[in-house]
Parts: structure tokens; sequence; C-alpha cells
């Protein structure tokens, strides 16, 4: 395997560069700004170097630069490895290797590079726009691949580097069926085969950790897909679709958040009515908390329900998440519960003295009673809703019940909630989401950041735990019709949760539809549905020698008939029947012992073949005469050329 | 290690050796005659493929697994293109033309494409020295050059022919042997400074008495393409336009030049003398002048022009050469 280092084509190496750049672009929002300036730099001064055709810089230049823009990598990521690491060091490698890349193998080890920087932009964005962008970089790199396996030194007129590209287009579309087939099929290993340390990203959007004043209604500005949903059968209205989220239990003057959850059995709940059955993709939100329609009535597949009947994943959702479940919408919780959780349901900090003397005011009702008793002196004092309430200090809840009377969803659910244990009714803040919007163009919910909603739980004797939500008494809209339509318009919203209908609205549920198909049978297609579609096959084990067998005739039936096809354009062009005769004549000399030799006129042949073959000779010379009257004479006839047919036919020369 | 490497490449070499028998005629590169492998970037690809595929695994990335099996795929599909691209063309050795030692010797190999696809980037290489590169057109046939430094006079035979090619991914390499049954004469390096002609009369054969002269003008006989421009009588040519004649000088005639075997000098070996033998040669045939040439066992009989010349060449190439 000897590879002559030939000089680069400048024009090929230019384009390399600016593919390669072309590929780091995307991860600009995750290196360091002093690593973008570096690598700029460093291929700038290359595609000039190229343009003045310059000398590249010395070695012992190269070497104590590429050492410290490796430690200055490690300095700013902490490893080399990993996610963002990987790809700076990558990326640094890139850019040094191009200062020193001279010959084709240098050439050739960017080129592949190349290609393993477009699987670490997957790590970063799956989306249908960047398999587009990548899908066009593939083609032009291995566009570039061509051109370099392309050297000739006789080049062919009108040889331009559009040809590479059409010949790379049309390797890769070859490429396809057998692309469709492996990706099918190929055995799919669950992940990760290794995990480092940084890969845990931190948690973004999405519902918090625990609840304090303001983290719902930040969310609200937030039009950032949380879940989607595919009900069978029927939509549930907007009023039921509770999405059940943590529990928070715990408040501290402040904040309500989390007890950490045990291991214990879910709380027993009594459904009325039919299941509703539904299949939730949950976008990653790092947490461990899946979401529900309340109240569940079965475990998902990749996770439990706890004692709270939260539904939650066994580690935080770090990728998409597709699970079916059932739940529902009527039942009664928890009637028989345990006492701690109860006792610890009446917990409450010291502070807010008014909210307290209100409560204790309710003290003599029965428990149910005293609930209404609170709904009603939220709809009898003037609440708003709104999504920009002030923020209240010091006794918060009183500041809220009796001063500001302005809140979003936490704040009368939080303010309930006191209410309540101080009356002595054990309760609890339930965080989640409310509603959705159902996009006619899949047939199936979209549940926002915006819909972020919290509400209250109580307890009562015989009923179990009861949902009680207060927003709905101050905005009833909120839950019937949404958040769009229960706040002032005045109040600033994210386009895709303002109701005023516009056509980029459609487009955008449209484009939303295709991100749901892609999201699902693309990037969703995990090793559980590989099972689940080929159990569908009849196909239940991987490991079988039966699947092996199959795996591996399928690729030889489509790989075989694209050879046959490839092969058959190498065909030159049909030749005149007198010769395709004429060779099947040789073809049975050779056969019988009479060598031919292609430089030999055929009067020669026959020469030799009549002495090797004597007792043929009479054939012989007639079919070489036929043939040459055939062929040169031109006496070229559909009667001679069956004539001659029949006579090579009927010469059955054999061995001696 | 290197030992069983060594053996194995031994092996191997003889089993090609005797699938590729040295042969005259043109050979078809059919079905059995091309092998196909990787190439050393095409291992390098593989193993980067493999470890897009893990990451793809460890991170869960759909995308990640299409490009891989898109890429495998496309190396896959590229075995059946970069096998035709070499499968029925036909080679066929051409002509060589004498060389000098230190001069590459040339020898022409033919290679005719005979289907209706452009054969891209095809390589032919002996087993050292540079690869000749060219595309073939369709239903074409193309006459490619390739060259071997002429070290030794006598016979250069080339050693046994590659012809390869890696387009379009350079990722396979499909490749043939083609022995051809060729040889070029390559002649002994003539003297840089050799000493003057020797003097006609020195020698003691038949006419080596004669006097080398232009001057005296004996008469006109009939051109013959072997005679220089110099010497045709332009201005009878120009009175007579179907006449075209040779002046004739007495030297050329009457005194011929005997280059001989022990002329070149006791000391010299039997290489050195051949040179300077070659380098006279070349000198009388520059100055036009009739000679002729005397070496242990061969006698040429004083002549001119380029057979003679060629005659002469071959002789001290092939002294002591066995046939």
């Amino acid at each position: 395997m000897r590879e002559g280092e030939i000089q680069l084509n400048r024009a090929n190496l230019a384009s390399l560069i600016a593919v390669l750049a072309l590929l780091i672009v995307p991860h600009g929002d995750h290196l360091p700004w002093w690593l973008i300036g570096v690598l700029g730099l460093l291929f700038s001064w290359r595609l000039f170097l190229i343009s003045i055709q310059g000398r590249l810089p010395p070695s012992w230049l190269l070497l104590p630069f590429t050492v410290s823009l490796i430690i200055g990598v490690y300095v700013e990521f902490k490893t080399l490895f990993g996610r963002t690491g990987g790809v700076a060091l990558l990326s640094v490698l890139i850019g040094l290797k191009l200062m020193e890349t001279r010959g084709r193998r240098d050439a050739l080890l960017l080129v592949f590079l190349g290609y393993f920087l477009v699987v670490t932009n997957f790590l970063f964005s799956q989306s249908f726009a960047m398999a587009v962008y990548l899908l066009l970089i593939v083609t032009v790199i291995t566009a570039l691949l061509v051109g370099w396996n392309s050297v000739g030194w006789n080049r062919l007129e009108g040889f331009s580097p559009l040809t590479h590209l059409v010949t790379a287009g049309k390797l890769l579309l070859q490429a396809v069926p057998l692309m469709v087939l492996l990706f099918v099929f190929f055995p799919r290993i669950e992940g990760p085969l290794w995990r480092l340390p940084q890969d845990r990203s931190s948690a973004k959007g999405g519902l918090a950790d625990s609840m304090s004043p303001g983290s719902f209604s930040n969310l609200s500005q937030s039009d950032e897909v949380a879940f989607r949903v595919e009900f069978l059968g029927t939509v549930p209205p907007h009023g039921a679709l509770y999405w059940r989220g943590p529990v928070f239990e715990q408040y501290d003057g402040t904040t309500w958040s989390q007890i950490p959850l045990g291991s214990e059995p879910p709380a027993p709940v009594e459904g009325i009515g039919p299941a509703v059955q539904y299949q939730l993709t949950l976008e990653p939100h790092q947490r461990p908390w899946l979401l529900a329609l309340d109240a569940p009535a079965q475990s998902p597949g990749n996770g439990r329900i706890s004692d709270r009947m939260q539904a939650v994943a066994n580690g935080p959702v770090v990728k998409r998440d597709r699970y079916a479940l059932a739940s529902w919408l009527d039942y009664r919780m928890g009637k028989q519960q345990a006492t701690l959780m109860l006792q610890r349901s009446l917990l409450l900090p010291r502070g807010n003295p008014k909210a307290r003397a209100l409560a204790a005011g309710w003290k003599a009702l029965p428990p149910a009673q005293r609930v209404t008793a609170a709904l009603a002196y939220y709809d009898s004092q003037p609440f708003t809703y709104t999504l920009q309430p002030p923020l209240y200090q010091g006794d918060a809840i009183d500041r809220f019940l009796f001063e500001g009377r302005q809140g979003f969803c936490e704040h009368y659910a939080g303010s309930f909630v006191f209410l309540m244990r101080a009356a002595g009714v054990p309760a609890r803040v339930v965080g989640g989401y409310q509603g959705g919007e159902l996009n006619p163009a899949g047939n199936y919910l979209i549940v926002r950041q915006a819909d972020a909603h919290a509400w209250a739980e109580v307890w009562l004797e015989g009923r179990g735990w009861q949902r009680i939500d207060p927003t709905a008494t101050v905005a009833p809209d909120r839950v019937d019709l949404g958040l769009a339509r229960s706040v002032a318009q005045s109040e600033s919203l994210p386009m895709m949760v303002r109701v005023d209908a516009n056509w980029l609205r459609g487009v955008r549920l449209g484009l939303d539809a295709a991100v749901n198909a892609w999201n699902q049978w693309i990037i969703g297609y995990t090793p559980d549905q590989q099972m689940k579609l080929l159990r569908q096959l009849g196909i239940s084990n991987l490991a079988s020698y039966q699947f092996v067998a199959w795996f591996l005739g399928m690729i030889m039936a489509m790989t075989l008939p694209l050879a046959a096809w490839l092969l058959w354009h190498l065909r030159g062009p049909n030749p005149p029947p007198e010769v395709k005769a004429w060779r099947s004549f040789c073809h049975k000399l050779e056969k019988a012992g009479v060598e031919v030799r292609p430089s030999e006129p055929p009067l020669a042949l026959s020469q030799r073949a009549c002495a090797a073959l004597p007792e043929h000779a009479e054939a012989i010379a007639t079919i070489i005469g036929q043939y040459l009257a055939l062929r040169y004479l031109g006496e070229a006839s559909a009667e001679g050329i069956v004539q001659l047919k029949q006579q090579i036919a009927a010469f059955k020369p054999r061995r001696t | 290690m290197s030992r069983f490497r060594e053996s194995f490449k031994r092996l191997r070499q003889s089993w090609f050796v005797r699938r590729h028998k040295r042969i005259a005629l043109a050979i078809r590169l059919e079905q059995r005659r091309v092998y196909i492998f990787l190439t050393r970037p095409g291992i390098a690809f593989c193993l980067i493929l493999l470890a897009m595929l893990g990451g793809s695994v460890n991170y869960d990335l759909s995308l990640g697994y299409i490009l891989v099996f898109l890429l495998g795929s496309m190396t896959l599909v590229s075995i059946f293109h970069t096998f035709r691209n070499l499968l029925n063309l036909s080679l066929q050795p051409g002509r060589c033309d004498p060389a000098f030692v230190g001069e590459a010797a040339r020898f022409e190999v033919l290679v005719e494409n005979s289907g209706n696809l452009v054969r891209r980037n095809v390589q032919l290489i002996y087993e050292e020295g540079m690869p000749v590169a060219a595309d073939i057109e369709a239903n074409s046939r193309s006459a490619l050059w390739m060259t071997l430094p002429a070290q030794q006079r006598g016979w250069l035979v080339p050693p046994r022919l590659t012809v390869y090619t890696a387009y379009p991914l350079g990722l396979f390499r499909a490749w043939s042997y083609c022995w051809f049954d060729q040889r070029c004469l390559v002649y002994p390096r003539p003297e840089l400074y050799p000493p003057e002609l020797p003097d006609p009369g020195e020698g003691d054969g038949p006419g080596a008495h004669t006097r080398a002269g232009h001057d005296d003008f004996a008469g006109l006989r009939q051109h013959t393409p072997s005679d220089s421009p110099r010497h045709i009588a332009w201005k009878a040519a120009a009175r007579d336009e179907t006449l075209l004649l040779t002046k004739q000088w007495s030297g050329e005639v009457a005194l011929s030049l005997w280059l001989e075997w022990d002329m070149t000098g006791d000391d010299l070996d039997v290489e050195a003398r051949l040179s300077r033998l070659t380098a006279w040669v070349l000198d009388a045939e520059a100055r036009e002048l009739t000679f002729g040439l005397r070496l242990p066992g061969k006698v040429i009989e004083p002549d001119r022009g380029g057979n003679h010349l060629n005659a002469c060449l071959a002789a001290l190439a092939l002294y002591g050469v066995k046939s």
C-alpha cells in the first residue's frame, strides 16, 4: 500500500478548512470565547497560507502552542473528555493539525475527523434542521474524499469539483437502503457504556425542586414544550387535565419543598369510571419525577408510583422519554392514610398571625366546611390572578392575603394550604401542569412550560386526599380555557401561548407535529422501541441464530442487486451478431484443445484448427469462411447469420 | 514475529506469482484476477466508525447511529465501485525505447476500456518507483508510458506490473498484476569525456590505412533517407525537382574508421572499455563518419546511418551477455 505523498490541491484543502469550520460553528455556544478566537485565528491563518502558498509554522513553535492550548481546555472544563471537554479538545487538535497538514495523509485524517465532528454535533442537538445541515456537510466531506482519490494526471475535460459532489451524492444515495435496514434491525444496546461525571448536565427550565414565590410565574414566560401526550380514545376536557408532578409538603415560611421519597408503597387509590390511556413523551428536564394525569392508575414502565401518588423515574430524566400510562380522572385516594403523613401535613412554621387568626375562626366547623369557608374567603375578597405579582416579604402569606391580593398559582396554592393546616386540615401543595393545547396536525396534546401550575390537596376523613384548586376560584378560566384566556390581554405572554390566532401559529403547530413525529420515530427509536417492532415481526430474540441469519440474508439481498446493477453498467456496446457467434465458436475450439490467440487472423486459426482437428476440417473451414464473408466482405445478411449460427451449433468437436 | 511475517509475505508473493505468469499478450482483468482489500486509510476509517458507534451507544444518539450506518453502508457500496473501476480493463504491452545506462527506460502499456464507463484514476506501478495514474475514457485505449531506471547494460526486463485503483473513496483498493514479457535494450553509459576518436591509421584491420576526410568532393549519388541533409546537393535539386542527390566525399567511401576493443587502453576494465567505445560510436555517428566496430567475437563492418548505429550500440550493450 504505497502512498505517494502528493502535493495537496489548494482548492480542495480550502474547501476542507471551510467544511471543518462549518462543523465547529454549531459548537459556538458551548466553547469558551478564547477558544473560538484561537480557532478562528488558526483557520484563517491556514487559509491565508494557502492563498500565498506560504510555509507552515515549524514544529518547535507548534508544540508549546499545542500544550498550552490543551492546558487551557483542561483549566476551562476540568477535564479533556466527555461532551464539552471532548469537543473542545477535538477542535483544538483539528485547528493545530491544519497547521501541519502538508500531504494527502494529513488531509485524509482531517476528513475522517470531520466525520467525527458531525457526531459531536448530535450530542447537543438532534433536531431535524441540524440533521439536514449535517447531511449536506457529510455530502461535501465525501465529495472531498472523492476529490483526493481522483488525482489523475490525464484529467478529463470538464472534470470539476461538481463531478465529485455528484459522485458523493450517488454513493450516499446507494447507501440509503442498507442504512435503513441497519437502523431498524441492527441490535441496539442500552447505553451508556461509560459515563463521565460532568456529562450530567445541570437542570435547565421546567418545574423546580421547590416552590417559592415567582417560580411558576417565571415559567409562564416560556413556550418551550414540556411534554406531548397522545390519548387512546377521546381527550379529556381541559379542566380535567391536571398533570401531577412533585408534591411539596414542607414549608419554611418562604419556600415549599419536597420531603425525600422513601420506598413506601403507593397510596391506595380507588378509580371511579374507566381509566384514561395515554402515551406521554417527556422532554428531558434533569429531575427524577415524571408527569402523570391525576391520579395514575398504574406504574409507568420506566419508574414507579410513590406514596404521594407521584410517578417517579428510576433516575433523572436526561433524555427524551416515552412511556405509556393510565389514569383515573375521578378517584378516591388514600382513604386510610398513614398518620405520619397526615401529621407532617399539618406542620407550619412560625409567623403569619393574621392568616392563623383567620383559620382559627373556622376550627369549629367540620373539616369539609373549613375548606368551603377558605374558598369562600378567596371568592369574597378582591383577589386578582396576574403574571406579575408583587414580591411579598416577611409574613408573605399575610401580606398576600390581606394587603396585595395579587398572585399567581403558587400564591393561591401556598396560602390555601397554609390556611388549611392552620385550621387543622391536613393539606399539601401539588406541582405540575394544567391543561395543554391540542395539536390538530398530529392529534396530540402539547403541554408547554407556560402551562405549569400548582394546586392544593386536602385530606378529609372518609374521602381521602382531594384536589382543591384555589386558583380556579379566583380565575376559573385558567383551568377551563388555559392561561392565555385568564390573564389580562396587556400581560406579555410568549407567542405560542397567546390566543390571538394568526397564520404563523398554524405553521408552528404543523412544524411541531413534524418535530413530534421526528422525535417519536427517529430520535426515539430506542432498544425498547426496537424490541417492540421486532416482536410484531415475530422476532423475539436478537441473539438467536435465526435473527442473525435473517439479518445477514437481508444485507446480502440488498447488496447483491446493487452490485449487479453497478457491474451491469460496465458492459461495452453490443457486438454485432456474427461476432457473438464467432466467440461461441472460439469457445468451442478452446474446449476442444485449440488455443485461440486474439492476435491471430481467422485464416491462420483455421489452418491450425484443421490440423489439430482433422476430422472436423471441413466444418471449420465452412464456418470460418462464412464468418469472414459476413464480417469483412460486406455480405452481412439475416439469413447468413442464421446459417452461421446453425453451422456453429452443429459443430461439436470432441476432445481427443 | 517479523520472521513469521516475512515468510507469510513470501508465501503470499509466490502464490500471486504462480497465479500471474509472465505473458506477452493482452491481459483482461477478469473477476478472478482482481483482488480487493481495505487500504490503510480504510482501516483507520473503520476504526473511526467504531468510535462513532460507541459514542452513539453511550449517548444514545439516534442520528449518530444513522450517520454510522450511512457511512458504513457507503463503505460497503464503495467496494463495488472500486472493484468495477478496474474490472474488465485490458492491458497489453507496447513498445519500449532503448536507453543508455543512467537514463530512464520507457515501457509502453496499452490500457483498453471496452466498457461504457469511464475508469477514474487507474494507477500502474512497478514494484518500485512512481505510479502512473490515468483516467481511461469509455470505449477507448490509452497508452501509458512506464519508466524504470536503466542501471545496467543489456536487456532490462520490467518487474511485475501492479495495476490498482482506490477510486472513489480510497477506502478500498482493487488491484491486479500483469507480468508482461517485455524487454528493453540498455546501452552502456557513454564515457563523459572520451579521448579523441582514434586515428584511422592506428588500427590494423582492413581499411585501417584510409584517412577520414570531408575535403574532396567525389561526385553525386542517389539520396537515401539516412543521408544527412547537409550533404544534399541543393543546387542540383533546385535545377531538377525530381532529383535529390547526395554529394559524396572521397573520404567517406574510401576511408572507414575502425573502432576496436584494443584501442581503448589496457588499463580499463570491460565496462569502461564499452563505455568509451559507446562514446566513440556516438561521436563518429555525430560526425557522420563511416565506421566499423570490432569487439572480441563480434565484428560489424563499416557503415553509416541509424540502423548501423543501433546495431553497434546493441552489440556493445549485449557484449558478454548470455542471451
